[in-house]
């Protein structure tokens, strides 16, 4: 990949025109962005605070770090699924790299992850929780999740050219991914004994594990499996970077 | 300077279904149908020289636009090598190629980094981007009330700014008015002064005529002729009247 100064540009103009287009450019279209996340959170905490989050102390903040963790990941692979085809006309027009479409779209719902997070963290002081020192930690655990949907990313792009129902599978994987991933429910009283190792595989559900560790219970989370689920992340990553410019070329002909 | 030399390409097409149902489905009876190919371009060799304004006509589906997106490398050839010396702004495409949603503004500055400025370079030049273009009463409304001429004047004009050595255009006098036409003529007679490069394509033989030095004349995927633009032109128009014939 040749980052050179026209890239980058490109990128960040991805980045400001996909938020101006979610947001309508308004102060109101930006106020949905952030209540969608609390609405979720208002629903979800109906549900469930009674039985599944009755253990749970400070279930709400427990509730708004998985939803932020998850929706970033949801949110960020759908949109990359179909940022290429989007933009079509525009890599016919004139030479764009393509990784640039796939990176704007990810970075784009990664600004509003941030400023989500602000969000969480005035929750976080509010509800008197406030942070340790672990929270010097966060930035990485969000490199590790960043990672892991620029690879995912990367190859449903890539699939979404050459599979025309890609959108509606990776739509009914997510679906089955927000519930085998502790969203709203912690995995130790949830899943049975047997089951756990496996369940423990899925990188997001040790992404919210770091998260939860550093934010709710405010100690520093396993860093073996921290680091090796960085490394897991950036094998993904390269993976996929690699899926992707196998096809690259390939990609523009058959948009 | 711009030299193809042996360019071929291929498009390979599958006429399976396009998708992983279906694939599921059928995918395990089915024998594997052998790809369609298409060969878009055949043996190209070519040799354009700086500040050179070069025309590029033939019949729909002679390999035109495939021609100008392997120079852009918006496409990689199948067979051949390419060398370019300079940097390369192209306009390709019409229509469609500004969000709807967007602002006028927006989308000029999204258009100029696709084109290479960055957002300092655009606000320097963004006065005179709307003036050539005629868009200044609508710099802060939606793109989408910009009718299909105006949308490709704005496109030429972002270009022109962006411009640096080599300019390659794909029919851009189809849907502008006269006015248009002529001062987009003016441009590229500038741009010729200042040796930049240029590779057009249109169907007007006139305004061919009247720009170009020489002339690329491509029939199925080949180089017919690539001569003095009379000769070229005199060469295609018995083309046409031997394939009316036929």
């Amino acid at each position: 990949m040749r980052i050179n100064r026209r890239y980058v540009n490109i990128v960040r103009e991805f980045i400001i025109s996909g938020f101006k287009l979610r947001t309508g450019g308004a102060v109101l279209g930006f106020a949905w962005t952030l209540l969608h996340p609390l609405l979720m959170l208002l629903i979800l905490y109906m549900m469930f605070s009674r039985r599944i989050g009755a253990g749970i102390p400070h279930y709400g903040i427990f509730l708004l770090i998985g939803i932020l963790y998850w929706n970033f990941f949801s949110r960020a692979t759908t949109s990359s699924l179909r940022s290429i085809v989007a933009k079509r006309t525009m890599l016919k027009n004139a030479y764009v790299p393509v990784t640039a479409v796939v990176a704007g779209s990810v970075l784009e719902t990664f600004l509003s992850f941030f400023l989500e997070l602000l969000i969480l963290g005035c929750f976080i002081i509010f509800s008197g929780i406030g942070f340790s020192w672990a929270a010097a930690l966060l930035p990485f655990v969000i490199l590790i999740e960043l990672l892991l949907i620029g690879g995912v990313s990367l190859v449903l792009s890539c699939l979404n050219i050459y599979f025309k129902d890609m959108s509606y599978v990776w739509d009914i994987a997510l679906k089955l991914g927000f519930f085998v991933t502790p969203v709203f429910y912690d995995p130790a009283t949830l899943v049975s004994r047997g089951k756990l190792p496996l369940y423990l595989m899925n990188p997001l559900t040790q992404i919210m594990i770091f998260a939860r560790d550093i934010l709710l219970f405010k100690r520093i989370p396993n860093l073996m499996n921290m680091l090796f689920l960085f490394l897991f992340a950036l094998s993904i990553f390269s993976i996929g970077y690699l899926i992707f410019k196998r096809f690259e070329s390939a990609i523009v002909e058959k948009i | 300077m711009i030299t193809l030399s042996n360019v071929s390409k291929k498009f390979t097409f599958y006429s399976k279904g396009r998708s992983l149902l279906s694939r599921a489905v059928t995918g395990a009876m089915r024998k594997k149908k052998a790809p369609e190919i298409i060969c878009a371009l055949n043996d190209i060799n070519i040799d354009i020289k700086k500040g050179e304004i070069v025309g590029l006509i033939g019949a729909n589906g002679s390999g035109k636009s495939t021609l100008l997106k392997i120079i852009s490398g918006i496409y990689k050839p199948t067979t051949g090598a390419i060398r370019i010396s300079g940097d390369i702004t192209a306009l390709l495409q019409s229509g469609d190629i500004f969000s709807p949603d967007l602002s006028v503004r927006d989308n000029i500055f999204l258009y100029g980094a696709i084109m290479g400025l960055d957002r300092k370079d655009v606000r320097k030049r963004l006065k005179k981007i709307i003036d050539f273009a005629g868009v200044g009463d609508f710099v802060d409304s939606e793109a989408r009330i910009l009718s299909l001429g105006m949308e490709e004047r704005l496109a030429f004009s972002i270009v022109i700014q962006a411009s640096r050595d080599i300019l390659l255009f794909d029919e851009i006098f189809a849907t502008g008015d006269r006015n248009f036409t002529s001062e987009g003529f003016k441009v590229i007679e500038e741009f010729k002064k200042m040796k930049k490069t240029i590779v057009i394509s249109s169907h007007d033989l006139d305004i061919v005529r009247r720009l170009c030095d020489r002339v690329i004349l491509l029939d199925k995927g080949r180089v017919a002729a690539f001569e003095h633009t009379g000769a070229a032109i005199d060469k295609y128009i018995s083309l046409v009247k031997d394939s009316r014939r036929e």
